[in-house]
């Protein structure tokens, strides 16, 4: 998918070209799976919503304006999916992770390092509240600018600047835990 | 993660590796064939409207044609009759021919 132009398959997409949404979905499916993960913390369940985000999409493509951006115009929609998938299945958590975010929320210091990086991530990015997860990962993950991820969320561009902040120390914190797990 | 200003606008390239690398999904490949095949069963709302529209389209479609050839039927109909007509009286083998010619000639 290098070398893709998105525009050209945006546009085609929009005017019903099923195959060049299976394009969109090739090249976005990581991303979006990544961004509902993050807020899910089941990869099942944020399967299940990149997926449905992804069909809602495609339902709605002819209310995609092909003159603007295509990708924050999706995440947005796989963002809202994976919210209502998360209220939904609220109660329901993950075997895998549930040792490790139990451990992360009494004291992220202390039990990060037991996990490997990826399980601690995972798991400290599941304490943080869903907003600060997703201005962190939609930021510093999948590169969108701070005034996207506001009008994405709603929410003021000081309010993202502010939930980065407070989501990356967080993270930090885990991370140097698990650091000096790796040192002694 | 050496600046934790919140005013800073620059991405932290290190943590955002760190979490691309931690939530990386698995098989790609299925799951873009899982949705390639369930919008196969779903399609876009406005291809539905088009193709309810096209249906009413054809009814329409269908109405005007035939109200269109009755039209002409009707027309073409009384287009002979006249013909007929005028040429009975031309052929005078109409009785009472002579007399509509005449009384036609005189209101002339």
């Amino acid at each position: 998918m290098i070398g893709v132009d998105e525009a050209a398959l945006a546009a085609r997409a929009a005017a019903g070209d099923s195959d060049a949404f299976g394009d969109l979905v090739a090249l976005h499916g990581p991303m979006a799976r990544r961004v509902a993960l993050s807020l899910l913390e089941d990869r099942q369940d944020a399967d299940d919503a990149a997926q449905e985000g992804f069909l809602s999409a495609w339902l709605a493509i002819g209310r995609y304006d092909a003159r603007r951006a295509f990708r924050p115009w999706l995440m947005q929609i796989v963002v809202n999916a994976a919210r209502d998938l998360r209220r939904r299945r609220r109660v329901r958590t993950t075997d895998s992770l549930d040792h490790v975010v139990t451990a992360a929320r009494d004291d992220p210091a202390r039990d990060a390092g037991a996990a490997d990086l990826g399980e601690s991530l995972r798991a400290a990015l599941a304490t943080l509240p869903e907003r600060q997860r997703l201005a962190v990962v939609l930021f510093d993950a999948e590169g969108y600018p701070q005034a996207e991820i506001a009008t994405m969320l709603g929410i003021p561009e000081g309010t993202v600047k502010s939930d980065v902040f407070h989501g990356r120390r967080a993270l930090r914190k885990v991370l140097e835990s698990v650091k000096e797990e790796w040192d002694e | 993660m050496s600046d934790l200003s919140p005013d800073w606008a620059s991405r932290d390239e290190e943590l955002g590796g760190m979490l691309r690398a931690a939530l990386a999904p698995h098989h790609n490949g299925a799951f873009v064939t899982r949705i390639r095949a369930r919008m196969a069963a779903h399609q876009p709302a406005w291809q539905d409207e088009l193709a309810r529209w096209f249906w009413q389209g054809l009814v329409a479609a269908s109405a005007a044609i035939v109200v269109a050839g009755w039209a002409w039927t009707q027309s073409a109909t009384t287009q002979q009759a006249d013909a007929s007509v005028a040429i009975e009286l031309l052929d005078g083998t109409r009785p009472g021919a002579d007399v509509i010619l005449a009384s036609y000639s005189v209101e002339r």
